[in-house]
């Protein structure tokens, strides 16, 4: 939240993020052009460091996640030849998707609508992957889905494949 | 009444994005889950997207004992139990698929198996006990994570036959070619076995009787390499004879594609599409056939030259093998592009027994 009222910093071109409720996030090019949807807007309307644009984002992209988002796009624009290297950047990759189910998929929404291909892919992975780590119950209970077997099926599935329910 | 989504809170081609991304270990989880997410999972799109954005990752399956047999003159000699291990050459990881149902001695000796798509197939070998010939056929389905029995392979039980799988127009086929029948007559016969209608269909003869041989395909060929006929017990021939799998015809027989009549049994299609096997009469050679013959790529490392067992994954290879006869099995792996083995980390009391065959899938 601290980005949205930061100065910037000298005459390099920036932007305004601004999110459904009310939180401006400014952020310099090589930030925003990490997002395929931010780099075709901006290369059409522009931006510059007095009268920077502002884009304005859908509600389901709240503050808490576009922060998340933004904090991904900056350390990546910044890349790995910073602060402790590749090795340095991918425990950072690793350390942001450790979110509760809700954040992780209000970002995984957030990356697909703005296209940072990168992103998507490490928090679709971390969905995954809690798929996989979780029985069949558990993952009904966790992402809220609900069962719509019959209990015959229900019966048949149980027995093709015990172990996933345990 | 709403529309249900495959993961509440995204829409579905975002939620497909992260389906797509289960690793093969959680598919039986996830068809679990709902009908959405079972048709999803069941689809052969879902298997489409998965590769064509390179999720897949290639498993290395083995028929393998359970255990290395004790060495040195112990009383009781038990028969070992064999099952099927895998290993993930991107992770190092090994891991066993559950035991057959209705097979309590583990798999068939000397079975065969096959890998396709997202499903393996255990074709034939010898019962555990009696040593008799099976006709046994057993599909293991990666997406339900179980096994379900197969339609049993027609005419003579047939051991030590050519073994691979082809595409004909989408459809994945298991062929087999050759072996011996039940009075050790070498055969010429040939058939396929179409996984997703669970049926045998005869397919013509071969020119020569092939016992031993080898199946290998490539390009929508089905080539059966070397064998033996009945009276040439064991004197291994160099010829070759491909099926082009679409037309259902045998092509001539090609009577130089080995260099030396030994057995054929490391015989198999690198990523480049062409042929490699281990032989050699001093150590052991990993060797490939190109335009001008056959030439040495690198040497079997000492610890994996008896009895190896050769399977080609993603573009790499991979060599199981043991220093001495009966003794542990020790792996490497060739990654694509290069020619130096890297050892595998092998866990001793699981994964070190005998092996009978070997397969990859891209799961």
């Amino acid at each position: 939240m601290s980005e949205g009222t930061k100065e910037p910093d000298g005459g390099e071109e920036k932007v305004v993020l601004k999110t459904h409720d009310g939180q401006e996030f400014t952020v310099d090019m090589a930030t925003a052009n990490q997002s395929g949807t931010l780099k075709n807007l901006l290369s059409e309307v522009g931006s510059s460091s007095n009268n920077p644009q502002v884009i304005p984002l859908p509600s389901s992209i709240t503050s808490r996640v576009l922060g998340k988002v933004v904090e991904y796009c900056q350390r990546h624009a910044a890349g790995g030849g910073r602060r402790g290297g590749m090795q340095a950047l991918e425990q950072f990759d690793e350390e942001l998707v450790e979110l509760d189910k809700d954040m992780l998929l209000d970002v995984t929404y957030a990356a697909a609508f703005l296209d940072v291909p990168r992103l998507l892919d490490l928090t679709s992975q971390a969905v995954a992957d809690a798929i996989k780590n979780m029985s069949v119950e558990e993952v009904r209970h966790y992402f809220g889905v609900v069962s719509d077997f019959t209990e015959e099926e229900e019966k048949v599935i149980r027995s093709e494949c015990p172990w996933a329910f345990e | 009444m709403s529309q249900q989504q495959l993961l509440p809170g995204l829409p579905d081609d975002i939620a497909r994005e992260c389906l797509i991304r289960v690793p093969y270990r959680g598919f039986p989880t996830a068809r679990s889950v709902c009908r959405l997410w079972k048709r999803e999972l069941d689809s052969p799109c879902f298997y489409r997207i998965r590769k064509g954005a390179g999720l897949t990752r290639s498993v290395v399956a083995f028929a393998q004992a359970e255990s290395a047999p004790a060495t040195g003159s112990s009383a009781v000699k038990k028969t070992p139990c064999y099952r099927l291990s895998l290993f993930e050459p991107a992770t190092g990881a090994w891991s066993l698929l559950p035991p057959v149902p209705g097979l309590p001695h583990g798999l068939p000796f000397f079975c065969r198996i096959a890998a396709a798509e997202r499903e393996l197939v255990v074709v034939g070998g010898w019962d555990p006990k009696t040593w008799a010939a099976s006709d046994g056929v057993h599909v293991y389905d990666f997406a339900t994570g179980s096994w379900r029995r197969g339609a049993p392979v027609p005419g003579p039980r047939r051991s030590f036959f050519a073994c691979a799988t082809a595409s004909v127009g989408g459809r994945v086929a298991v062929v087999v070619a050759g072996g011996h029948d039940e009075e050790k007559n070498a055969l010429r016969s040939a058939m396929a076995y179409d996984v997703a209608s669970d049926t045998w269909s005869p397919l013509p003869d071969m020119a020569m009787q092939r016992d031993e041989c080898r199946g290998v395909c490539l390009d929508g060929r089905f080539y059966v390499i070397g064998g033996y006929s009945t009276e040439a017990q064991g004197r291994f021939s160099r010829t070759a004879e491909a099926l082009d799998v679409a037309a259902g015809q045998w092509g001539a027989v090609e009577e130089d594609k080995l260099d030396e009549g030994t057995c054929p049994k490391t015989c198999v299609v690198g990523g480049d599409g062409r042929l490699y096997m281990c032989r050699g009469d001093q150590g052991l050679q990993l060797t490939l056939l190109d335009a001008a013959g056959w030439r040495v790529v690198a040497e079997v490392p000492a610890d994996a030259r008896v009895a190896p067992e050769l399977v080609p994954w993603d573009g790499g290879l991979m060599v199981m093998g043991s220093e001495t006869h009966g003794g542990a099995q020790t792996g490497y792996i060739m990654e694509p592009g290069t020619a130096t083995w890297k050892k595998v980390e092998v866990p001793p009391e699981e994964y070190s027994g005998n092996i009978h065959a070997g397969c990859c899938l891209e799961i």
